[in-house]
């Protein structure tokens, strides 16, 4: 029990070329480049990916629900199983648990929707953990104010760009994990498991810097989308504003090999 | 929808199904054709008590459940599409003897979701009625081993430490008498499993367990997939049987917590790739299934939820226990295991296990020599070895460097997955994270203490470079040298501002005193090193391409002649003409075969004719070699300059025209202050 297999890279040309340039030693803006290159089709399914959408349409609905006047009912009318006085972490189980069952297997679910399922329960926890200094010992008025400044265009920017870092750092990582412990030992491209650690540690900071483009923007069409929809921010709002975002992330990563060639 | 399977059980019809499939699987349990077969073994007749229909339901549907799951493959890795097929669309025809209850909203609903979050499949279910009922006594093998008619208990038994840890837990600690129910997957762990109960007889003496033991076997084609996700839930399903049949509403599965929650070691394990057999949301969910089939509370637990795999073993030591720890049986690679080796050291369990082991100071009781691969020590290349044991080893070790050092807001930024058992364990959703995070902290501890000390033993044998380049300590042991991004094979660092030179078999390049990228080996990575490094020089193409290949026999020079000569054109148009008439008679005689088959025929003539034939029909002669060669150096020329575009536009526009001439004598010609260091 507890079975897990672990696996190697296709042997395609484009994920050839990823497996050299580790091989050869090319940075992480380099490398994240060609994984971005290589799973550009995929990626390029997140905007349409119904797991995808599903989470991100929750996130931006928490903010919302948090200004209401009873937060908790709020919550249960986007479809969280919440107590009256949710804390944090019962919120982000029930994240997690209301995407699940709105997303069934084969009807939608894929890895895309999973990890971007995953790093919202992970942006949830470190930005309102963060805003709260904990989640042990504070009230569920603490976790329902510091939800609702979420809602400010500030705010939601760097709620969202949290969020798309640790999605797309989940997309390369998915791939790149395949390839970076076959180039690990004497003699080879990391000598020492810190060596690597530090490369994976380089590729996050490269997704968040790659991320900032959805800083940019992100907190502007929440604010605009939400005046203009009176609050009812749809799936189909979700789609679109998931299609630009991926789109400028991806032209962000290939352009950050560039300009760090500069 | 790309992997859906329609499973038609029994003597179920084929009437009406929700979709189409050529490939529909057809299970049978009973009857001349039976292609899976179910032996409940070791029951005593005075266990058998009346067993409700349902509960022999259950156990035809988690039987037919378990085999498909292994008939149906999900497409291998499914790397390039993010796992398209991973997730399958299962549709099941069940004959069953009470078709009204299973189709109960609220019983489906269960059955359903359970088995989805279990397996990460999608299920629909179908449920006939049975026609010819079949007693519980057709699964059963009777033996006639002493029962004194009391079991307090129903404990699930792997084989594994875990398990053989609530063995001793329940008879040799808690003195009860309990039964174990066990799966005999090969004849050669049924041995190792018999030689640790009769161990475990004589710790518990008059508190020895029952086994009964179920072995499942099916026809050969019924092994396409690997995964085995549902394999709890046949279990679960027998185990309570039995349970129900002793009067007892409750069922135990014995796991660590770690391995029950079962986060992700690497970030390519997505979903159910971790496997989800005793996540606390699936013994809930069993619960609430088995509950509605008995008509009352019916428990399914794992009471070691909150303790490691260390601990675990450290439990059964400190109950005398520590000698039958060598015969527990971890590996999952039972094909590989041998009276000598009996872990193979590096699949997933096997590196828990030993590092458990190792923390626990129980060493003694299960010796290093017993494992192929020495945790600490021994040699783990990712080639020609299955299921990458580097990679393994490094995730799990990795993993618990990161969580050591987390505080619990880390750990659950950093580990969503986590997520999913909050709301699945009783109590305050905010103190559950907390004892989720201990847990794992424990753990991580436990596992870096390991590597601490064998560090401190191992420490001259480090220094002498005495152990295997692969094994985990050379890997983990850092020389003090900082680690970094940068290429680590040659040291030597370019100083120049513009550099494009070989290091190794790859090119390092910089432009104007930017970062540095690599270049694959290529073809025209190699011609522009050669201008680069001879700026203002007219170089020959031929030269270039003489320079760089590495079969200079096929450079000797002149002209191909003519592609085809006028004979062999004559007798392609006549075959055309000749085709052609065939195609019509294919067409009149709606023939799609020989249509399909002429078409192609047609098509491939065609093209030959247009490429043997110039402007008025005339013949083309192929190019001559000198021509060739200078259209491929200028396109190796092209194709480098686009790679470099991708990582430096400045420097792919500055090898353009007019400092970068192609044709039959490539010429570089930089500006002045442009010096290139190669």
């Amino acid at each position: 029990m507890g079975h897990i297999r672990l696996g190697a890279l296709p042997r395609t040309r484009k994920w050839t070329k990823v497996v050299g340039l580790i091989e050869g030693g090319a940075g992480t803006a380099q490398v994240a480049n060609a994984t971005i290159s290589a799973a550009e089709t995929g990626l390029g399914l997140a905007a349409k990916d119904k797991g995808v959408i599903e989470t991100i349409w929750l996130l931006t609905k928490l903010p919302l629900a948090a200004r209401s006047e009873n937060f908790a009912e709020s919550l249960r009318d986007c479809g969280l199983a919440v107590a009256d006085s949710p804390g944090l972490m019962e919120i982000v189980g029930s994240v997690s648990d209301t995407i699940d069952s709105r997303i069934p297997n084969c009807k939608g679910r894929t890895d895309l929707g999973e990890m971007a399922q995953m790093a919202a329960a992970e942006t949830l926890t470190e930005v309102i953990g963060q805003r709260t200094k904990s989640f042990f010992g504070t009230t569920p008025d603490d976790v329902q104010r510091a939800f609702s400044k979420l809602a400010t265009n500030k705010q939601f920017s760097a709620f969202a760009k949290d969020f798309f870092a640790r999605f797309t750092n989940k997309c390369m990582n998915y791939f790149l994990s395949r390839a970076l412990s076959h180039h690990l030992g004497e003699g080879q491209r990391f000598t020492t498991l810190s060596q690597q650690a530090e490369f994976t540690r380089a590729l996050g900071t490269h997704c968040r810097e790659a991320a900032r483009i959805i800083e940019e923007f992100s907190g502007g069409w929440f604010s605009k989308r939400n005046w203009e929809t009176g609050g009812a921010i749809t799936r189909e709002d979700i789609a679109e504003f998931t299609s630009y975002a991926m789109r400028k992330l991806v032209d962000e990563l290939k352009q950050g090999a560039r300009s760090d060639g500069q | 929808m790309a992997n859906e399977r329609l499973i038609l059980c029994g003597s179920v019809g084929n009437g009406s199904l929700p979709f189409k499939d050529e490939r529909s699987l057809r299970l049978r349990m009973w009857g001349p054709h039976a292609n899976v077969h179910l032996t409940i073994q070791d029951v005593r007749e005075a266990m058998l008590k009346q067993v409700p229909a349902v509960f022999l339901d259950l156990i035809d549907i988690a039987t037919y459940v378990y085999c498909a799951d292994q008939a149906v493959t999900r497409g291998g890795d499914g790397v390039s599409n993010f796992g398209e097929n991973w997730r399958r669309n299962l549709f099941f025809r069940i004959p069953v003897r009470k078709p009204n209850f299973w189709k109960k909203a609220s019983v489906l609903d269960q059955l359903v979701s359970t088995l989805s979050f279990l397996s990460e499949d999608e299920y629909n279910f179908d449920f006939e009625p049975l026609t010819k009922d079949t007693s519980i006594e057709r699964y059963l093998e009777f033996t006639q081993t002493p029962y004194d008619g009391i079991a307090e208990e129903v404990v699930m038994f792997s084989g594994g430490i875990d398990s053989l840890g609530g063995a001793v837990q329940e008879a040799v600690i808690n003195k009860r008498k309990i039964i174990l129910v066990n799966h005999q997957s090969s004849p050669k762990l049924s041995r190792r499993h018999d030689h640790l109960l009769s161990l475990l007889e004589g710790q518990a003496k008059e508190y020895r367990p029952l086994q009964v033991a179920v072995r499942i076997n099916k026809a050969k084609n019924l092994g396409a997939e690997y995964t085995q996700r549902t394999r709890s839930f046949l279990y679960a399903s027998l185990g309570a049987t039995i349970a129900t049949m002793l009067g007892l509403s409750r069922l135990r599965f014995y796991e660590n917590g770690v391995v029950s929650l079962n986060l992700p070691p690497s970030p390519q394990v997505v979903g159910a790739r971790a496997t989800r057999t005793t996540h606390p949301q699936v013994l809930n969910g069993f619960s609430q299934l088995l509950t509605s089939l008995a008509g009352k509370t019916f428990t399914v637990e794992n009471p070691f939820l909150w303790k490691t795999k260390t601990e675990v073993v450290r439990l059964i030591g400190d109950a005398g226990c520590g000698k039958l720890i060598k015969f527990a049986t971890s590996c999952t690679r039972t094909w590989e295991i041998t009276k000598q080796h009996p872990h193979c050291g590096t699949c997933s369990q096997c590196i828990d296990r030993r590092f458990a082991v190792l923390a626990a100071g129980q060493e003694a009781n299960d010796p290093g020599e017993a494992y192929k691969v020495d945790l600490l020590v021994g040699e783990r290349k990712n080639e020609g070895q299955v299921g990458d044991p580097q990679t393994m080893i490094t995730a799990y070790l990795e993993t618990a460097n990161e969580i050591e050092k987390m505080d619990a807001l880390q750990f659950f930024s950093r580990f969503g997955e986590a997520s999913r058992a909050l709301r699945h364990i009783d109590g305050n959703p905010e103190a559950t994270a907390m004892q989720i995070f201990d847990l794992h902290r424990r753990h991580a501890k436990q596992v870096v203490g390991v590597i601490d000390q064998a560090i401190a033993k191992q420490r001259s044998a480090i220094r002498k470079r005495e152990l295997p380049a692969t094994c985990l300590l050379r890997l983990v042991y850092d020389s003090g040298l900082s680690a970094s991004t940068v290429p680590l094979k040659d040291p030597e660092v370019p100083i120049g501002d513009n550099v494009f030179r070989k290091k190794g078999q790859i090119w390092t390049v910089r432009f104007a005193g930017g970062a540095d990228f690599i270049l694959l080996p290529s073809k025209g990575a190699a011609y522009l090193h050669q201008l680069l490094s001879q700026p203002h020089v007219h170089l020959s193409a031929i030269d270039m391409a003489y320079g760089v290949a590495k079969n200079r026999d096929r450079y000797s020079l002149g002209s191909a002649g003519e592609k085809s000569d006028r004979e062999a054109l004559a007798a392609y148009r006549a075959k055309l003409i000749e085709l052609r008439a065939e195609q019509e008679e294919a067409n009149a005689n709606n023939d799609h075969g020989a249509q399909e088959k002429i078409q192609e025929e047609i098509e491939s003539i065609t093209q030959e004719i247009r490429e043997a034939s110039g402007l008025g029909g005339r013949l083309c002669k192929v190019s001559d070699d000198r021509e060739r060669v200078r259209k491929a150096v200028g396109m190796a020329l092209k194709r480098a300059t686009k790679e470099i575009a991708l990582y430096d536009q400045r420097l792919a526009h500055h090898l353009s025209p007019p400092r970068l001439i192609c044709g039959q004598n490539p010429c570089y010609v930089p500006d002045k202050d442009v010096q290139w260091e190669t």
